[in-house]
């Protein structure tokens, strides 16, 4: 009953022509297929080389004003790891973004008190993102944080349990109270239950009964409480930081012409990163020093096998980030007129955003497999063979405007393992590992 | 009273304007147009205009100035755009104005919707401009006037 | 509303009476009981979903409404057929009536039934509602052509709820809410984009709380209101995805669920009456006129009262069909996005300039570009894309394209605009895809237009259908809520009409197509409900007429689309007779070919006409989603669009033009 509109074909004729223009030089010939030899890169090429290295100085996040205070970092980090935020007791933050697993985890779908529907992401560089979560739907690191603990997949905890856990803790008590002051007395069950929070979408949810029995100001105390415990998280999560890998090394050579720190990068490496910035069109959406334009497209990747394409993604995304009480503009903000609050203000919901998943950063990104938004992918180099051939992708939609750009690229074998080289080739160096495990104490003192 | 302080005021802001940015070159890439140089113009007091030119059907002429100039990759910026006559001879005020952007070889624009205040100098603050990836872009500005609507475009490509 | 109005609304005054003192007994309807057929067991209810293919009810001409009664009879508002037929719920026909009313229903397209058994029709063509004894006997009307309260411009679905009667006035961009019982009449929103307005709403229903739901067709959402009118929510936005809509046509209540006839996903969905998702039905067609359970574009959907069974009406494809519940825990059968990829629609209208053709693609709101050089046109470029932003289309009707300026005109239709482009790109360059071809000049805002003109500003909002410009850069628009053509002069200045009121004489009823003659300035106008061509002088004077509804030489059924040849030969294609007829200009019947099927002169509602520079036919044959090319003698040369459609057009044999 229709026409198939072949546009991939008329597309790929154009692109040809494109690729022609942007490889003056052509590396993946056979002839030189071999891991020797330099590779040589045009001015041009130079030029969009540098705009991805080196990661630039962690940006501000004047919404959280905790953001940067040592005190705050450390209680965040203990509470990353701790697993009596969540409503089994086994479950924290690092379950399924392990510092051990590249700040994610090997499952598909994230595994918490539950399963959830999408794959975890790795978290590193979250403080250089634009929006948070696949869908976007956080516009700050710290309100992404919160979105977890009460998620009944993730933590399945409500936001009443945990400020309880603060005021009952004295460790935690005392952690919190040296940043923001006095803890609020939650102390009268009658006041403050146990459990309890706000179901937006089912006001007959036992959790939220018990919420909306509340007085506001009370309310108002347990969310305050609850935000300040995000932003905790957040200056935390600020401290994860990708960078200085063997790329930026590379760059840093290719800058000042050192050899010996080009030699950083692999032959392959080199190649790779000359497909990245060149015929693959990588950089187009994986742009910038982390690798990613924080937005969202539609690259037509099926879901996992049995299971249908029905997330809606950036679509929902951009109601439920306008929609969050905790977002830039919300009361919970810092900086309620800033440039973050003024992001969500240009938003606007628009059917092409259905089934658009966030661009990840691909800092570290060997570390993390399996990859795509429930994990789909095992491997980079599954990831770069959808590319190659769309094989099984998503038909472009009944109606719908996918990313034009998705073509099959029809990658060789070698240039495969050369893009596979490079990615590989942005792992950062490693962190401290006192940062990657939960401290003896919340509380932070300067010895 | 009022209304004649209003007219003056824009009057004066027309002729600044089309002194100093209307009459400059007709359009250009955002990397390729050079700016004037600073000796030509009697007056820098308001926003000099590299770019502009005429509306796609002879309408109107537009001049505008991004924030910063050029246009980032990835990172919001805000463009200030004067509509005159297409003789640029006359600021009007009497107009509505939208602004987009489109990338026609993707087959989408922005993630944005621009916001756009009328200024009281005559012109217009368009904020919320985001152009999220490299490659080839057309910038919308569309003025509307009784009911029509008249674009005006200009290329942009960023690398 | 006006004293008349009112006296036309309480006659026949012992009707009326009884009417008011019976109310909503059962009475009449026990009188009324002459159906041979026993009424399913509603005992037997399976505990599963609607959406089982049971049956279905074939034959018929166009229906586009339909509702249940109590003993699960079908009342179906026949459009094309001009009456309603009532079938049992085996679909056995029972009776039919309205045409013998004076006048005659025409192109009915809501129906409701009373309690009492009583029919409400809402005659679309005749712009009222007419309500008629259970036996078909006429009882009253209510309503005539007019933008005040208790006047309708093309009412649509329409619903009962205790002493009210809501009518979707899809042509007044409102609903009104009559007193059944009394002269009120409520008018619930009007023309906008806001929450609480409506952009062509189609169908209305209420629930057991008394809340309305209006199928907001072209803002693509259902809107909720209470009973006294007062706006409460929306949901629904343009898509495929669940949830999502494309052409919302019909809305009905059934026990705590609204079903929704999603027509251009091919689908119903039900929804919460809060707008929460539940499910949906619907299986995509792959074979031409395919049935049994697949469905295709469904205009309304009705509920049987005991919940056992439902029924889809498709006027596309000239049936009804019935669907039961499926089995506890079951899903119905449903045909994803995912699982028929993207579609392309050809028409309903094109236009050809040079080598170069345009074609509006209703469902992806776009436009298509080809080259037309070829024997097969190759798509060089399309654009637009459903939403409101310049570029964007909702609905594009009709295309025109001048040949000296490569400017496209646009009909967007569910914006109520014109929008005009240049196709700027190397007419002699190399035939291929290019993004980007067309350059948005500028659009025109006929609502804001409308608002402008004194002698607009009174009626309705103009709904741009299809749009023709003559040799002095004058622009005619047929508007959906018109009897008359608009004319605009070259800065888009109201000039006056064709077919005004103080024009006398001219059939002009619902006009569809017009075409341009420049060495006469006379101006050929189709219409689609008089079954007329009528010929307009370059004074916009009504000079003659041809046709008349029939279906012999130089007699139309609904004929929609016209075109002239460049020598001068006037072609009307007509989609309800599947033909085309050539006449020269001045009405003299020349030829005829094209009859209902898929082989090569043959059509399904064919609906636009346009001739190339190699002097060959385009038909848009949209019923069968592919466009045929003649010569311009009617000899059949090939066919494009689809496999499926395009094939039986090489195995029927040796196409000839067909003889009366």
């Amino acid at each position: 009953m229709s026409t198939w509109i072949d546009r991939t074909s008329s597309r790929r004729v154009l692109l040809g022509g494109l690729a022609a223009a942007l490889l003056p030089c052509s590396t993946a010939s056979p002839a030189n297929a071999g891991d020797a030899g330099a590779v040589g890169f045009s001015p041009q090429e130079q030029e969009r080389i540098y705009q991805h290295s080196p990661l630039p100085p962690l940006p501000a996040d004047p919404t959280n004003r905790v953001a940067d205070f040592p005190p705050a970092v450390r209680l965040g980090q203990f509470l990353y790891f701790d697993r009596r935020l969540s409503a089994n007791g086994e479950v924290s933050c690092a379950t399924c973004h392990d510092p051990a697993k590249g700040l994610a985890d090997e499952n598909t779908l994230a595994e918490g008190v539950d399963t959830g529907t999408r794959h975890s992401q790795a978290v590193w560089n979250m403080a250089y993102n634009r929006w948070f979560f696949w869908d976007g739907r956080a516009d700050t690191l710290w309100s992404q944080a919160l979105i977890p603990t009460e998620g009944p997949a993730e933590l399945g905890s409500t936001r009443l349990q945990l400020i309880h856990l603060l005021s009952s803790d004295n460790a935690l008590r005392s952690a919190y109270e040296h940043i923001f002051g006095p803890l609020p007395n939650f102390s009268d069950e009658s006041r403050f239950p146990k459990v309890g929070r706000p179901v937006p979408d089912d006001d007959t949810h036992p959790h939220h009964r018990v919420w909306s029995s509340m007085d506001d100001a009370d309310q108002l105390a347990v969310n305050t409480v609850y935000a300040n415990s995000g932003k905790c998280v957040a200056a935390y999560e600020r401290r994860l930081l990708s960078k200085d890998s063997p790329f930026d090394v590379f760059v840093e050579g290719l800058r000042g012409g050192d050899p010996t720190k080009m030699a950083a990068l692999s032959a392959s490496a080199q190649r790779g990163l000359k497909l990245f910035i060149g015929r693959g069109n990588c950089r187009i959406c994986h742009s910038g020093p982390n690798f990613t334009d924080g937005e969202f497209h539609d690259i037509r990747m099926p879901p996992l096998p049995g299971q249908q394409p029905t997330d809606s993604a950036r679509y929902q995304g951009v109601v439920d980030a306008q929609g969050n009480p905790f977002n830039a503009a919300g009361q919970f903000s810092d900086d309620r007129e800033g440039a973050a609050a003024k992001k969500l203000s240009f938003l606007v919901q628009k059917p092409e955003q259905w089934g658009q998943f966030k661009t990840p950063s691909l800092r570290s990104v060997a570390l993390s497999a399996p990859y795509m938004h429930q994990g789909q992918k095992k491997t980079l180099r599954d990831v770069l063979h959808h590319y190659s051939t769309l094989e099984g992708a998503l038909p472009p939609g009944h109606h719908g405007q996918p990313e034009q750009l998705i073509v099959p690229l029809q990658f060789t074998i070698q240039e495969m393992e050369d893009l596979q080289a490079f990615l590989i080739a942005l792992t950062g160096a490693p962190l401290d590992p006192k940062l990657l495990e939960q401290p003896a104490s919340p509380v932070w003192s300067e010895l | 009273m009022l209304e004649s302080n209003i007219q003056t005021r824009l009057l004066l802001a027309a002729a600044l304007v089309f002194w100093t940015g209307c009459q400059n070159r007709e359009t250009g890439s955002w990397q390729a147009a050079p700016r004037p140089s600073q000796a030509s113009i009697p007056q820098p007091a308001v926003p000099q205009f590299d770019l502009g030119g005429l509306s796609n059907d002879g309408t109107f002429y537009v001049c505008y100035q991004t924030k910063p100039d050029p246009p980032p990759l990835n990172e919001p910026f805000d463009v200030d755009v004067f509509v005159c006559n297409a003789a640029k001879t006359q600021l009007l005020a009497d107009v509505g104005l939208t602004a987009d952007a489109d990338m026609p070889a993707h087959g989408h624009g922005m993630n944005t919707l621009p916001k756009v205040q009328a200024l009281p100098n005559g012109g217009f603050s368009v904020e919320g401009m985001l152009f999220h990836m490299s490659g080839h872009w057309e910038i919308y500005f569309d003025i509307s006037r009784n009911g029509i609507t008249e674009r005006a475009q200009f290329d942009v490509h960023l690398d | 509303m006006s004293a008349k109005i009112f006296e036309l609304w309480l006659c026949p005054p012992i009707r009326w009476i009884a009417f008011l003192l019976v109310g909503a007994s059962a009475l009449l309807a026990q009188q009324a009981d002459d159906a041979a057929a026993p009424p399913r067991d509603p005992t037997k209810l399976p505990a599963g979903v609607l959406g089982k293919y049971e049956s279905a009810i074939t034959s018929l001409n166009s229906p586009a409404g339909v509702a249940i009664d109590q003993r699960g009879r079908i009342y179906v508002a026949e459009t094309g057929g001009r009456r309603i037929r009532v079938f049992d719920s085996n679909g056995r026909p029972i009776r039919e009536f309205g045409t013998e009313t004076d006048p005659p229903l025409l192109n009915p397209t809501g129906v409701a039934v009373a309690d009492n058994g009583h029919v409400f029709v809402s005659d679309t063509g005749n712009n009222r509602v007419v309500e008629f004894s259970p036996k078909g006997v006429f009882v009253r009307s209510r309503g005539r052509r007019g933008c005040a309260d208790g006047e309708f411009i093309n009412p649509g679905g329409i619903a009962l709820s205790g002493k009210w009667l809501y009518v979707a006035d899809t042509g007044n961009n409102r609903v009104q809410r009559l007193d059944l019982g009394g002269p009120n009449a409520q008018i619930i929103g009007r023309f906008g984009q806001e929450p609480g307005s409506f952009n062509s709403p189609l169908d209305v229903c209420v629930d057991a709380q008394g809340s309305l739901y209006v199928a907001d067709y072209d803002n693509q959402r259902i809107q909720k209101f209470d009973s006294a009118g007062q706006f409460i929510t929306t949901w629904g936005d343009w898509g495929a995805a669940e949830a999502l809509l494309a052409g919302p046509r019909g809305v009905e209540y059934h026990d705590g669920l609204i079903y929704v006839a999603d027509s251009h996903n091919h689908r119903i969905q039900a929804f919460d009456t809060s707008g929460k998702f539940r499910y949906a039905w619907g299986e995509h067609v792959i074979r031409p006129y395919e049935g049994e359970g697949k469905i295709h574009y469904p205009d309304q959907v009705a509920v049987a009262p005991s919940g056992e069974f439902a029924v889809v009406c498709e006027s596309w494809e000239n049936r009804c069909q019935v669907f039961g519940r499926v089995a506890a825990g079951e899903k119905p059968k449903l045909t994803q996005w995912w699982e028929v990829g993207q579609a392309m629609h050809y028409g309903p209208l094109a236009d050809v300039a040079g080598h170069v053709m345009v074609m509006t693609e209703t469902e992806g709101h776009r436009i298509m570009v080809f080259d037309v050089s070829r024997e097969e046109p190759i798509l060089i470029g399309q654009f637009g894309g459903y939403g409101t932003k310049p570029t964007r289309f909702i609905r594009p009707a009709d295309v025109k394209l001048d040949p000296d300026s490569m400017r496209l005109y646009i009909a967007d239709a569910g914006n109520r605009r014109l929008q005009i482009f240049r196709l700027a790109f190397d007419p002699g360059g190399v035939v291929k895809f290019r993004p980007g071809l067309a350059k948005f000049v500028k659009s025109i805002d006929l609502v804001r237009l409308g608002q402008n003109d004194p002698q607009l500003r009174d009626g309705p909002v103009i709904e741009p259908i299809a749009l023709e410009r003559d040799d002095r850069g004058n622009t005619y628009l047929i508007s959906a809520n018109h009897p008359f053509v608009l004319v605009f002069d070259p800065k888009f200045n109201f000039m006056g009409s064709l077919g005004s009121g103080a024009d006398e004489g001219h059939p002009l009823q619902r006009p569809a197509d017009l075409c341009f003659e420049p060495s006469s300035g006379q101006m050929y106008v189709v219409d689609a409900q008089s079954g007329w061509v009528a010929v307009f002088d370059r004074e916009r004077k009504f000079t003659f007429a041809w046709g008349g509804l029939g279906t012999g030489e130089g007699k139309f059924t609904k004929p929609v689309g016209i075109t002239r040849g460049s020598d001068g030969t006037i072609y009307v294609v007509d989609a309800g007779a599947d033909r085309v007829q050539a006449f020269d200009g001045r009405g003299k019947f020349q030829m005829q070919w094209g009859s209902t099927g898929l082989g090569a002169s043959q059509f399904f509602k064919p609906v636009g006409v346009v001739q190339d520079e190699r002097k060959r036919l385009i038909i848009v044959d949209y019923g069968n989603h592919r466009g045929m090319y003649f010569k311009a003698d009617g000899k059949f040369i090939s066919a494009f669009g689809p496999r499926l459609f395009v094939r039986p057009t090489r195995s029927s044999g040796r196409p000839q033009p067909t003889a009366d």
